[in-house]
């Protein structure tokens, strides 16, 4: 489904502004937010199909802002980036509903994979 | 400073055994030489002053209170003498009494005993009358000799006399009657009892017959009973005054031994013998030998307890300093250990800083890469390179942060030799360097981490390649030691690690290449360890190195 919305939640903007590129080149909607309430609000006013979202970000990290957007939307499909596995937050991202967590340097051809499958 | 080897003495240790071997070399040659010839010398210098000591006396007593025997004599040989003139008799012994001192007083009596004249102003009434049974008149007619009878003690008197007979003789020699005196011992007494000699000797004068006239010994004054027999002729010291002897020799009597030194009075033949059991000139002698030996267990002991208290404390320093030591260098190993950890820290921190911007590089070269649609060969090779980089720079990265923090393993059950040919094909192998993998399918499965597994053996085979730049053969085979172990050997011809390197090779941050961290090694242990396993290295230089990577095999329950 190449009109998919995706959002990118990274407080590396370089890193969230690339990736974005990518999905656009590849046909996908995409859209970058810094942090996790930059996140929510964009979330309220549109509807993402996938969120790509850093476990680690100052203020609110990417559990909890996980936890906040569920409440907007129930069913998101939502792929965590974390640079290292920090095993607690992974495990919480989990136990959240995470549909995947994916280790930086991300292998964006594994990336481009999974997000087909998951709009399946 | 060493103070001392590990399985020696400390100097002070050996100064104190050098101490007691020359002590004990000294004190050896005293007891057989010095002591006994040092006794020796004392027991004659007793001697000799015992013999100084009867030489004085009878020095002392040469011209005292015996002289009367000459002016007897002399008395006796006058002419006035010889006419029995009895005043002019008189007025002589008067006069000769006051010069001979010591004398009670002398009187004639005629051939039949009878009292004549005297110095006396007073008779006794025991010299009034003749007494010719009395031996001492007799004898002096019968001898023909000067006489002298044995001391008498007075009791009433308290006075120790001795009496005197001298024959007056006629121009015909015809004996006409007799000078007799009365001589009195006691200051010759009181001078023996007031000499101060050592506890034990004893001095005693004796007449030429072996009468004892005085003695330190006896206290005559105090006899009650009456005179004891003062005939000590036969005891052999006395009998050496006898036979006019000076001289010293030890005798004994009534199973005592005595050391006597004996000396003629040479004006009367009387004989001074000074007299002290051998017991206790011993007893001195052994009590300067009691002396030494106090004065060399002094020397000995002493200089020795403070060679010894010294030894003690030097060890005691040495151990406390080496306790010192050993603390300085555990604290400085912990240290050591705190700055790895702290530094193993920071490293993780920054490889976590740096996968971001990596992410955001490795992003922007794939979007490069699909967004120019005609890339020439330059382009293409930016990218190319552009990629590479990315790859290493991750590389390092994941170095750090597998070292920092390995992680648990996610164990599954593995199996090795994919894992192998994996790395196999992914690593860059040059031509020159064959493979030979000996590993059959009845190699066991083993429980393992196959990311950390995989790690490990590609750093492994990293080296191997890396040691043989001129190409060569690495061999990996495998065994099983106890049913416990599975044994993956990897074997390379590369040039060696020299001896000195081979348990640093597993230490962070030892490399002998010109790039990288020094991790790789390390992490390899690491990750291995984690899996319960364990490894190892044998090398020799010139011939190649082998690791040996020991994994736990499951144990059948």
């Amino acid at each position: 489904m190449k009109d998919a919305n995706i959002l990118i939640v990274d407080d590396n903007i370089g890193l969230g502004v690339s990736l974005s590129f990518i999905l656009k080149k590849k046909g996908y909607g995409a859209v970058t937010a810094e942090d996790g309430n930059e996140a929510v609000n964009k979330v309220k006013n549109t509807f993402f199909d996938i969120i790509i979202m850093d476990i680690i970000m100052p203020r609110m990290n990417g559990v909890e802002t996980y936890r906040k957007i569920k409440k907007l939307n129930p069913n998101p499909i939502v792929f965590m980036m974390t640079a290292y596995a920090v095993k607690e937050l992974v495990d919480q991202a989990r136990k959240e509903g995470a549909y995947n967590i994916l280790n930086k340097l991300l292998d964006i051809d594994k990336l481009l994979d999974l997000i087909e499958e998951a709009l399946e | 400073m060493n103070t001392k080897n590990k399985h020696g003495l400390n100097w002070v240790t050996k100064l104190a055994i050098l101490y007691i071997v020359v002590m004990g070399l000294i004190l050896l040659t005293q007891i057989f030489y010095i002591v006994p010839f040092i006794k020796d010398e004392k027991l004659e210098a007793i001697k000799s002053y015992q013999e100084e000591i009867a030489q004085n006396i009878s020095s002392t007593l040469n011209n005292k209170n015996l002289e009367f025997k000459e002016e007897f004599l002399n008395i006796a040989g006058l002419p006035e003498f010889l006419n029995m003139d009895y005043e002019g008799q008189t007025e002589i012994l008067v006069n000769y009494k006051n010069i001979s001192g010591g004398i009670y007083n002398f009187f004639v009596i005629d051939s039949e005993a009878w009292y004549v004249s005297s110095s006396l102003e007073d008779l006794t009434p025991w010299l009034e009358d003749s007494h010719p049974e009395d031996p001492s008149y007799k004898n002096s007619f019968i001898k023909g000799e000067t006489y002298y009878r044995n001391p008498v003690y007075f009791k009433s008197v308290g006075e120790i006399n001795y009496y005197i007979s001298i024959p007056i003789k006629s121009g015909t020699g015809e004996i006409i009657g007799a000078l007799t005196g009365i001589i009195l011992l006691n200051d010759l007494i009181e001078m023996i009892h007031k000499y101060e000699l050592k506890e034990g000797t004893d001095i005693t004068l004796v007449d030429s017959e072996g009468i004892v006239v005085a003695s330190s010994s006896i206290d005559l004054y105090a006899l009650e009973e009456g005179p004891l027999s003062l005939d000590y002729s036969d005891h052999p010291e006395v009998r050496a005054v006898m036979e006019g002897g000076n001289g010293s020799f030890e005798h004994e009597h009534e199973g005592i031994s005595y050391f006597s030194s004996t000396h003629i009075i040479e004006s009367s033949g009387w004989g001074v013998i000074v007299s002290t059991p051998t017991e206790v000139l011993q007893a001195e002698t052994n009590r300067l030998e009691r002396f030494l030996w106090l004065i060399n267990g002094i020397l000995f002991i002493v200089p020795l307890t403070i060679l010894i208290i010294f030894s003690r404390q030097i060890d005691l320093a040495r151990i406390r300093s080496e306790k010192v030591l050993q603390k300085q260098s555990k604290d400085l190993e912990k240290t050591r250990e705190k700055k790895l950890a702290a530094l193993g820290q920071l490293a993780g921190g920054v490889a976590h800083e740096l996968r971001n911007p990596m992410t955001a590089i490795k992003n922007s070269s794939y979007y490069l890469k699909i967004a120019i649609e005609k890339p020439d060969t330059d382009i293409k090779k930016t990218l190319g390179i552009l990629d590479n980089a990315i790859a290493a720079s991750e590389d390092i990265i994941s170095d750090i942060l597998g070292f920092s923090n390995p992680g648990d393993p996610l164990k599954k059950k593995v199996n090795i030799k994919n894992i192998l040919q994996d790395i196999i094909a992914r690593t860059n192998i040059a031509d020159n360097i064959k493979v030979f993998l000996s590993l059959d399918k009845s190699m066991p499965l083993v429980l393992a981490d196959p990311l950390q597994v995989s790690h490990a053996f590609s750093n492994i085979i990293l080296n191997a390649v890396q040691a043989m730049p001129d190409g060569g053969k690495i061999s990996i085979g495998y065994a099983i030691t106890d049913k416990k172990w599975l044994d993956i050997s990897i074997k390379d011809t590369g040039v060696g690690i020299p001896e000195e390197n081979l348990d640093k090779i597993f230490e962070p941050l030892f490399t002998t290449k010109a790039k990288g961290v020094g991790l790789g090694m390390a992490l390899t242990k690491t990750f291995i360890d984690a899996q319960g396993g364990s490894i190892r290295i044998n090398s020799k230089i010139g011939e190649g190195t082998t690791f040996t990577v020991s994994l736990p095999l499951e144990i059948k329950k």
